[in-house]
């Protein structure tokens, strides 16, 4: 095979580790939206909370960016 | 009538401006020169603050400084080590923070270049720049942890000889259970220097992401669509600044508040 061909195959491989993030950050917003349904009061806590939250999960999509670029 | 501003790809390797004794001077360089000249106009500003008549730009300084204050001291959990963890934790945060707001109302600047490469280059955008904070934040937990500790007793942190000696002499089955702790100790010298890489990498991808993103909807079409994409970067370039702060803080918080 061709090394050009190679690299965008890993460049998709690379990409494929984005799967999980969506299902992840969707969890952790179903989480939330439960948690200020029983008790509305957290809703202010809460929120800076679950925007940190997210961000770190989010942080394997980014790796998964960076490779791409890079490879 | 063209409605879109072609843009050349953004590469991740900043093209070096010129060589000083064969340093190579890259427009983040300059970046920081110029950021730093303004720091230093602004603490000579913040040093004439008074008490009794306060500015309204007085008063957005004491804003952004008690909300960075009360996150630490929420985070780390004592008044005692958020002390000790503010100063270096304050001019982390404002320093991306900074980055973060140049790279989204100033995105002209990289419109400026000389022989090719660009003069003036937003500085967490450049991996090298998140590569040093993350290494200084790690470093300085290791610091903190030695001066807590005593230097002896930070080698057994992560070799752990003394805990299986100390276990071996209480019972056979204690002692095969500190051998499993020590292979973990082993194991934290490995996760000291992952926690570099995710906290640089997280930062660099989230900049860099955000100004491909701007390039690209640039050359779809200009003139209205890239604004909300800058408010949504903007969003995270703030989120990002508070998510890489409070990791430092709680590595600090955790190698001070550490027995052995």
């Amino acid at each position: 095979m061709d090394v050009e061909v190679v690299r965008y195959i890993a460049k998709a491989l690379a990409i494929l580790s984005m799967i999980a993030t969506p299902i992840a950050e969707a969890s952790i917003a179903r989480s939330a939206f439960e948690a200020i349904g029983r008790n509305p009061k957290l809703e202010e806590t809460l929120f800076s909370k679950v925007i940190i939250a997210i961000a770190l999960v989010e942080s394997t999509a980014i790796y998964a960016l960076v490779a791409f670029f890079t490879l | 009538m063209p409605l879109n501003i072609p843009s050349e790809p953004l590469s991740i390797r900043v093209e070096p401006l010129g060589y000083f004794y064969g340093l190579p001077i890259t427009g983040t360089m300059v970046m920081f020169m110029v950021e730093l000249l303004l720091f230093g106009i602004l603490f000579i500003a913040v040093s004439k603050f008074r008490v009794e008549k306060p500015g309204k730009f007085q008063i957005l300084v004491e804003m952004i400084f008690e909300t960075i204050q009360g996150l630490i001291k929420q985070i780390s959990g004592s008044d005692e080590i958020a002390k000790r963890v503010l100063p270096l934790i304050t001019s982390l945060i404002i320093l991306i923070l900074t980055s973060d707001i140049v790279l989204t109302f100033l995105p002209f600047l990289s419109g400026f270049t000389y022989e090719g490469a660009t003069i003036f280059r937003s500085h967490t955008n450049d991996f090298n720049t998140t590569f040093a904070l993350a290494v200084i934040s790690v470093v300085a937990a290791q610091i903190f942890s030695v001066i807590k500790l005593t230097p002896f007793n930070y080698i057994f942190r992560y070799i752990k000889v003394k805990q299986v000696v100390l276990s071996f002499k209480k019972g056979i089955k204690e002692g095969f259970m500190s051998l499993i702790d020590a292979f973990i100790g082993v194991l934290d010298i490995i996760s000291e220097f992952a926690k570099m890489i995710s906290l640089s990498l997280r930062l660099f991808g989230n900049m860099f992401a955000g100004e491909l993103l701007q390039g690209v909807l640039m050359s779809i079409f200009a003139i209205a669509l890239p604004l909300p994409i800058m408010g949504l970067s903007l969003l995270s370039g703030v989120i990002q600044a508070v998510v890489f702060g409070s990791l430092v803080t709680s590595y600090l918080a955790g190698a001070l508040s550490e027995n052995i």
